[in-house]
């Protein structure tokens, strides 16, 4: 008998903010330094010292609920949760247990095409300990990181799969992102997630009866969206075993045991896989307190309004708004949407085509396409490229193309050229047809001269004139690459097919 | 082991406690389980057997001494919150690193901090449950500390100044006296300090302190307002390089490495630290006997036929009361939870005030118990505390919960005589105490409520209904936050650390609790158990919630006394309150080590302002004649003057006149000759430091 084994999954997410001070003193919140640079008393816990809460983290923390539709809290604690650990410095995190920032906020994910809808049961702040690196001999700490500004978001337990984890964990940093609240870089620890998983017969247990249980298995620290999937993927397998060997043995199936554990992930051929922590009997008390240092936080209308407003158009909005007034493709919108970064590059392209040039007419839809092509297929596979062309460059790129002053082909050499020149001279604006000039770009486009050139191809291929007349209409490509070899390419090839039809009719009668 | 004193008695003496319904099942406590909860504390076995008991009894002593849960929650919203716009600004200094912070020298080519591997296990925070147990290894290894003089020797103790600070502060700016003489007289009387009253000399700084001070004044600068003013700092505040050791053996070698705020603007107004006072360790005690230094003597302890009866001072500024007492320095620095500045200034027959909580920034002030904390000075008069107290009150960024100076106290005018002040006298927690108040501290008191009453000001009986529980809710709080707070000392980043190298057991738990066991006395274990027990799933969190709710109770009698609201009927509305500081005089050093219930009480008349974080001074009144082993003795007696929220300028103000009428201030403990001012003062050379 096997039961109908359905799983619930909820996440715990750990991000940092991107304030430029820790939460509770001014040192730097920077890592990627020497150790043991960015600390002072306040957050190596000196006897004495007191925590003085940072506005920087609070705003972005304040942004973040906003972000994700929380009910924020006008008046949140902060508390202490003990527990004794080297990287621990004053014996207790300061944490918001009691009365967090923000409690009911969402998020959307799409799965499959299919929309859903992830509630989110929390919000907090919360300080960082430091950082342990264990070796053979000793465990190396850096405080660094201690004190470093967090924020928690806790998810509903409503996830059924790894894929849906991983869809969550990817929307939720692309919008953190957005928002400038944290780079969420997963393989700096600037965003961690703890999993729990609870694996249940739904043939047996109703879904209230699920809740009222809660969760069963929480798996810790998880640091990429690869290893919250895998965790997730063995994990789900582990429980169904765990009871259908329970079942096997004739005893009565109970629920899983609650435990927390630890992922190991894949390596030198061994698979990734999690490792018990404790069970229930040694789950720990963390004697939470409020924190008679610090005062409750309290926040008025307007600092909500202030973070609303600091928030960016997002990710989604930014993408339904392109492919309705671009008329970019869903691929290509997604693509330029990848990091901030890369979208508000492409936004300035954007408006750089719509600044008014030379009495010249608004842009075309496709030259929107145009401009997300050369960014998407050229300029990201040039070394550097974003930095050493810029948007309005870009623009002019397209303009060039369009107008068939220069060919495509063209555009890509002036593109290279416009990266190596950067070196050269740096501060350089590039006027690109003055370049297109210099390197003897342009196109013909004189229509007398193109005439020339396809009188002197008829002249040359007779033999192909008469098979046109004959009515193989492609024997006009040979006389077209007959002139266009003529004009040493440099004829613009449109206007030379226009041209040489409009000859070839002539010549017929 | 903690004694219930027969049947019914608590830890807070209230005769009719209003009846107390039987605890609901519902509470569904675990039951206490004392190796648990030293687990969690940081100790091993040995420390869960010998409280085991003990545990058990102070818990159903603090139920009992706090009023059934009535209405539910944490108490009273939050005077003050934090303003987004009012937080620091992030803007982070960039500057180099500082490994000085932490324990040992770096390597030279990385700064990684390290320990051994061992002690980082798993990386879990193991359930408290798994930790191995530790057996006790007796005697552990103990940092050395200064030694303590078994029998001070009282005899030819010279005291140098007669007056208070403010006389010897006229002198130094009228240049009748230099700095450096000041100081140097100072260091001299310290170094030859028979009742410990100070630990540390800062004989180095402290002179080219006051030579910095001579110069100023000779370039004909404006002196400072402290001008050359020598003070002594209690063990528990940080001076940069200072050891700072809150008398206790597990920072015993703790230099700090910056200085408190409030000791900074000491010294920014021209006073110069000459030395640290010491103290109970980590502020807990009332009697100056729980130090690592040893304890700390009354200097008005008598002597019959030659021979000293030492006298305990109070506690547990100890040390900062006994230097302004035995005429070491004219004004010190003590702190004050429940009473540990007005307690031991009681005793000692000096003047100590307790501010308002928040109007002098507690960055620096090591913590026992943070929001009762406060930094509270110890002079010889009123007056000088009035002078001082502009000099360091007011808002400092590093510590949120400091307060605006000004604007709280706007509405007090500032009074020249004490004609029509009302004064409150809570008559009925006075006689509820009954036995517990001493008849001469009780008719000493009674003199001094005549003696205003003389003076113009109109006594009210008052009714403080909560007081009797005060004492069960400030242990019950005040516990919890020790507990919490001293959980960093743990012997990783600092301190002290008991590390048996090379053993097997020398895991992170094994580390942390043979340095906690050795490096904490017993009062302070004690402490943190019960802390750990109040907040604990194992204690219930009904026991911290009450407390809770006590105090805010507490806070709203005292508002209600202050602000005559209608609540209680009559629009009555007194202007301070008055009533004993210590419930008895200076008792005998060691008379009761052995039983903290008693020595708690010591604090029952102090902590109901600290409760309700309201500015309070203890003066001294007229002494009380006492027997001291069969003879006849005059002992200090002290009362306190509570305010309303900031109005500490207004209560010196009051207390100032007082003194100006009394007198009672200049009574000096009787073997305390003043010598000529002008005497020898070149006794003190710049050699090494003791
Ligand atoms: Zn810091």
């Amino acid at each position: 008998m096997s039961g109908l084994w359905k799983t619930r999954i909820g996440l715990e997410v750990h991000v940092r903010l991107a304030s430029r001070s820790k939460l509770f003193c001014a040192c730097p919140n920077l890592f990627e330094t020497n150790p043991n640079v960015h600390i002072c008393p306040v957050c190596t816990g000196q006897p004495g010292s007191l925590p003085a809460l940072g506005r920087g983290a609070v705003e972005l923390a304040l942004r973040a609920a906003v972000l994700f539709d929380f009910d924020v809290a006008m008046l949140s604690r902060f508390d202490r949760k003990h527990y004794f650990y080297p990287d621990l410095p004053k014996g207790y995190q300061v944490t918001q247990q009691e009365v967090p920032l923000g409690r009911d906020g969402q998020l959307e994910i799409e799965v499959d095409g299919r929309r859903v809808r992830i509630p989110l049961s929390r919000i907090h702040i919360e300080e960082d300990a430091g950082r342990s690196v264990h070796s053979e001999e000793h465990t190396r700490i850096d405080f660094n990181r201690a004190g470093a500004p967090l924020v928690e978001i806790v998810t509903d337990p409503v996830m059924e799969t790894a894929q849906e984890v991983g869809a969550f964990l990817r929307r939720l940093r692309e919008e953190l992102r957005y928002a400038g609240v944290s780079d969420g870089d997963m393989d700096k620890g600037s965003m961690r997630t703890d999993v729990n998983i609870s694996v249940y017969d739904s043939s047996r247990l109703g879904r209230a009866e699920v809740d009222a249980e809660g969760p069963r298995v929480e798996i810790k620290n998880l640091n990429s969206i690869r290893a919250a999937q895998d965790a997730v993927d063995f994990e789900v397998a582990r429980q169904i075993q765990e009871a259908q060997e329970t079942i096997r043995r004739g005893a009565q199936l109970h629920s899983i045991t609650v435990q927390t554990r630890r992922w190991v992930a894949s390596s030198e051929g061994l698979p990734g896989h999690s490792k018990l922590m404790r069970t229930k009997a040694s789950q720990l008390d963390y004697r939470f307190l409020e924190d008679p240092d610090l005062l409750p936080l309290a926040l008025l209308a307007t600092d909500l309004d202030a973070a609303r407003a600091m928030l960016p158009e997002g990710p989604l909005a930014m993408r339904d708004r392109w492919r309705c007034e671009y008329d970019l493709s869903a691929h290509d919108a997604e693509v330029l949407s990848s990091s901030p970064q890369l979208a508000a590059y492409f936004e300035a392209t954007a408006r750089a085509l719509q600044a008014p040039v030379r009495g010249e007419s608004p842009p075309a839809r496709q030259s929107y396409k145009a401009a997300a092509n050369w960014i998407i297929n050229d300029l990201a596979s040039l070394s550097s490229g974003f930095d050493k062309v810029a948007p309005f460059q870009v623009a002019a790129l397209v303009r060039l193309v369009e107008s068939a002053y220069i060919s495509h082909k063209s555009g890509r050499l002036l593109l290279s050229a416009l990266v190596a020149r950067h070196v050269d001279q740096p501060g350089h604006d590039g006027d690109l047809l003055e370049m297109a000039q210099a390197l003897d770009l342009e196109l013909v486009n004189d229509s007398a001269l193109l005439d020339e050139y396809c009188y002197a191809a008829m002249a040359r291929r007779e033999d192909a004139i008469q098979s046109w007349q004959a009515g193989r209409l492609q024997a006009a490509d040979a006389l077209l690459g007959e002139a266009m070899m003529l004009s040493r390419g440099k004829a613009a090839p449109d206007k030379l097919r226009a041209r040489l039809l409009a000859l070839l009719e002539v010549h017929d009668t | 082991m903690l004694r219930r004193r027969g049947k019914g008695a608590t830890l807070c003496n209230v005769k009719e406690r209003p009846e107390v319904t039987p605890e609901p099942e519902a509470d569904a406590k675990t039951p206490v389980r004392p190796s648990r909860i030293a687990a969690l504390s940081g100790f091993g076995r040995p420390i869960a057997l010998k409280f085991a008991d003990e545990l058990i009894q102070v818990v159903q002593s603090l139920e009992a001494g706090l009023p059934p849960e009535t209405s539910h929650g944490q108490g009273a919203e939050p005077p003050r919150a934090a303003r987004v716009a009012d937080l620091r600004p992030d803007r982070a200094v960039a500057r180099p690193g500082s490994i000085r912070w932490l324990r040992g020298a770096p390597d030279r080519d990385n700064s990684w901090f390290r320990v051994p591997r061992a002690w980082a296990g798993e990386k879990s925070e193991d359930g408290p449950d798994s930790f191995p147990e530790v057996t006790a290894q007796e005697p552990h290894g103990c940092p050395s500390v200064p030694a303590v003089p078994k029998c001070p020797s009282p005899v030819g103790f010279p005291s140098a100044e007669t007056g208070d600070a403010m006389d010897l502060l006229e002198e130094l700016q009228a240049g009748h006296r230099t700095a450096v003489q000041s100081v140097e007289a100072a260091l001299r009387r310290a170094s030859s300090d028979p009742f410990l009253a100070v630990i540390e000399l800062h004989k180095g700084e402290a002179l080219d302190r006051a030579e910095a001070l001579d110069k100023r004044l000779s370039t004909g600068d404006e002196p400072l307002p402290l001008h050359g003013l020598p003070v002594a700092i209690k063990a528990n505040l940080c001076v940069e390089d200072r050891l700072a050791t809150s008398a206790s053996a597990s920072l015993a070698n703790y230099a700090a490495p910056y200085t408190a705020t409030v000791v900074r603007r000491l010294i920014a107004a021209g006073a110069v630290p000459i030395a640290t006072a010491n103290m109970d360790e980590f502020a807990m005690g009332s009697s100056g006997e729980h130090s690592v230094h040893g304890p700390t003597i009354n200097p008005w302890s008598p002597i019959h036929d030659g021979e000293l009866i030492p006298l305990a001072p109070g506690g547990s500024s100890s040390g900062t009361a006994a230097a302004v007492a035995a005429d070491i320095v004219p004004l010190a620095l003590g702190s004050d939870a429940g009473g540990s500045v007005r307690q031991p200034a009681a005793l000692c027959g000096v003047t100590g005030l307790r501010p308002t909580q928040g109007r002098l920034s507690r960055f620096g002030l090591i913590a026992f118990a943070s929001s009762f904390d406060v930094i509270g000075p110890v002079a010889r008069s009123a007056r000088d505390l009035a002078a001082l107290f502009p000099l360091v009150a007011g808002i400092d960024p590093r510590d949120p919960t400091s307060t605006d100076p000004h604007h709280e106290a706007k509405r007090f005018p500032l009074r020249t005589h004490l004609d029509g002040l009302v004064i409150g006298v809570p008559k009925r927690l006075l006689d509820e105490l009954g036995d517990s108040l001493e008849l001469e501290v009780a008719a000493s008191f009674a003199q001094s409520v005549e003696e205003l009453r003389a003076a113009g000001a109109r006594i009210v009986d008052i009714e403080l209904r909560h007081a009797g529980a005060a004492l069960s809710a400030y242990h019950v709080i005040s516990c919890s936050e020790a507990a919490s707070n001293l959980a960093r000392i743990d012997g990783v980043r600092y301190g002290m650390r008991i590390d048996r190298r090379g053993s097997a057991d020398n895991d992170l738990i094994a580390m942390i609790r043979a340095t906690r066991e050795a490096g904490f006395g017993t009062e302070v274990q004690r402490r943190i158990l019960i802390g750990t027990l109040a907040l604990s799933r194992d204690g219930s969190r009904a026991l911290y919630g009450r407390a809770r709710a006590t105090r805010a109770e507490v806070t709203l009698d005292f508002e209600r006394v202050f602000g005559g609201n209608d609540l209680i009927g009559a629009a009555l509305s007194v202007d301070l309150i008055a009533m004993p500081t210590s419930p008895t005089v200076a008792f005998g050093l060691g008379a009761r080590t052995a039983d903290p219930v008693e020595m708690y009480r010591a604090d029952l008349l102090t902590v109901p302002a600290s409760l309700a974080g309201l500015p309070a001074i203890s003066l001294p009144g007229p002494l009380a004649k006492t027997s001291c082993a069969g003879r006849s003795a005059a002992l200090p007696v002290g009362f306190q003057l509570i305010g309303s929220r900031g109005s500490d300028e207004y209560l010196l103000r009051i207390a100032t006149l007082y003194q100006q009428l009394t007198q009672h201030h200049l009574a000096r403990p009787p073997r305390i000759h003043p010598v000529p001012p002008s005497g020898d003062l070149h006794g003190i050379s710049r050699g090494a430091e003791q």
